[in-house]
């Protein structure tokens, strides 16, 4: 069997948590139609997600994954708590719903035990921060993608738009969008 | 997944004719500008699908004009002031999201005309809403022809027409460019129906369900058939819908369906473009009926295929 290279910056481009592996897509999808609240979205998703796969990496290995699924549920929602607050304090933008729904995303039930708890943990804390990353770049840059087309502001700031799609806003385009950055991630790197 | 439209037939000449004739209508009303919207259309069609073809490794045929067709009709649902920058956008996104993504070459999951006239009305929904008066002369450049609601949103608002029937039938209210001249689209559509580009089970079930609805709403059906796009529709996109099915059981069902959920929204929602949701909420339901006629025509063919293995053996 052909053995592939491993790298931590995988997560980053080619091994791309929402682009590649289609993971966390509901909150890109729905939240991402301003930059401010794509960026609130990626620090409560980076802030949530590395501290709850942290801390559950801890965790015995030899517990069923039921067992273990509510333990990193449970963790996640402890870590949510101040996160929480922190975004209150930043009093940025509002995300609604899609904050708490942070603290179950597949990052932390589904793909923490199927990948990161499989490396060593000076390799998997790393990977996890570019995986986080990558979910993050995806986000701003749809966020702000969204924002130009819909809104025609950058942050709240006019940019000369000549012409302005409104519809831009709604999740349907979220869905679009993201689609097209799949298709170009998908030409940009083939699945082998 | 079974496409509705993966063995579409080849159109007749009489379906083109009456295409035509409708864009000639337009341009009578609305002068250049209708011409060169509806050119801008085709040409951003073909350029389009040529790209999205040569992104995919194939070659551009000239069956893919077809979808050229398929721009003009986005368009005349349009106003003939619409900008140009929209009618560009609106045809990118029919061509890529409403055909491409699933597969083209008549692998459409939902009428692509619809598709990028509903892309339209999200986006730019005042641009598309608000139509001249017909007749009144356009510039080919710039937008300062006087617009207003169009008379369907009239009709639906007060319930009532107040205009004159002979105004109405030729089209002489504000509209979209090919959907106001009732008299010309009730000739069309008799036409196609008679030389069988729509199906006469299509038109029996859209017009019954929503001639007999009608008779608890408010707005009678004469009215509702003199507006709101209900006969364009029906030649164009329902009649496209219905075009691979076979058995007249499968396409009243489904024409059944597209009227009544069409009169829900006129009556309820008061939306003068019903019929283009209708349609587009309805597609999965012919697409059921496309695969249940298929299935059954498979079990057909099985079942006729074993007595004749039988007796060869």
């Amino acid at each position: 069997m052909k053995k592939t290279r491993f790298s931590v910056l995988d997560g980053l481009l080619q091994k791309n948590a929402v682009l590649a592996e289609g993971m966390v897509i509901a909150p890109i999808v729905v939240c991402c139609d301003t930059l401010p609240k794509a960026l609130i979205l990626s620090l409560a998703f980076a802030c949530i997600t590395f501290l709850t796969v942290i801390i559950a990496s801890f965790c015995p290995k030899k517990l069923p994954y039921a067992v273990k699924v509510v333990f990193y549920a449970l963790t996640a929602a402890m870590v949510y708590i101040p996160v929480s607050l922190l975004c209150d304090y930043l009093n940025y933008a509002s995300i609604g719903i899609y904050l708490p729904l942070l603290a179950v995303n597949s990052m932390i039930v589904l793909h923490s035990e199927l990948y990161f708890y499989k490396l060593r943990r000076r390799t998997m804390v790393p990977a996890l921060f570019f995986h986080i990353a990558g979910f993050c770049m995806t986000a701003i840059l749809t966020g702000l993608v969204r924002e130009i087309l819909a809104y025609g502001t950058i942050c709240g700031r006019a940019v000369d738009m000549p012409l302005l799609l409104q519809g831009f806003s709604a999740p349907w385009a979220g869905f679009i969008l993201l689609g097209v950055l799949c298709a170009l991630h998908r030409t940009i790197f083939p699945k082998k | 997944m079974n496409k509705l439209f993966a063995e579409r037939r080849t159109r007749r000449p009489e379906y083109w004719i009456v295409l035509v004739s409708i864009c000639m209508m337009s341009v009578f009303f609305y002068g250049i500008r209708a011409a060169a919207v509806m050119g801008l259309a085709a040409v951003t069609a073909v350029l389009t699908d040529f790209f999205c073809l040569f992104l995919q490794g194939k070659a551009y045929r000239t069956a893919d004009l077809s979808n050229a067709a398929a721009a003009v009709i986005m368009v005349l649902m349009f106003p003939a002031t619409i900008p140009y920058s929209i009618v560009i956008l609106s045809t990118v996104f029919m061509i890529t999201v409403g055909i491409h993504a699933f597969g083209s070459r008549g692998d459409y999951l939902f009428p692509p005309a619809a598709v990028g006239y509903l892309f339209a009305l999200l986006c730019w929904k005042h641009e598309v809403l608000q139509f001249p008066e017909a007749g009144q002369p356009l510039a080919l450049f710039g937008n300062d022809a006087a617009v207003t609601p169009s008379l369907s949103s009239a009709i639906l608002t007060e319930r009532v027409l107040k205009m004159d029937v002979l105004d109405l039938l030729t089209g002489a209210a504000p509209s979209p460019m090919g959907t106001g001249c009732i008299l010309l689209l009730a000739v069309g559509l008799l036409v196609l129906v008679c030389r069988r580009c729509v199906s006469y089970w299509a038109f029996l079930g859209f017009v019954f369900s929503i001639t007999m609805l009608s008779m608890w709403g408010v707005i009678p059906a004469a009215v509702l058939f003199s507006a709101n796009m209900l006969l364009f529709a029906l030649m164009f996109l329902i009649g496209d819908m219905a075009a691979p099915l076979q058995g007249s059981f499968s396409v009243l069902c489904g024409s059944l369906i597209t009227g009544m959920l069409t009169w829900v929204l006129l009556e309820q929602y008061h939306l003068e473009y019903a019929v283009i949701i209708a349609v587009l909420l309805t597609s999965p339901v012919w697409q059921l009926l496309a695969s249940m006629e298929k299935s059954r025509q498979e079990k057909r063919a099985a079942l006729a295929a074993e007595p004749a293995a039988g007796e060869e053996a």
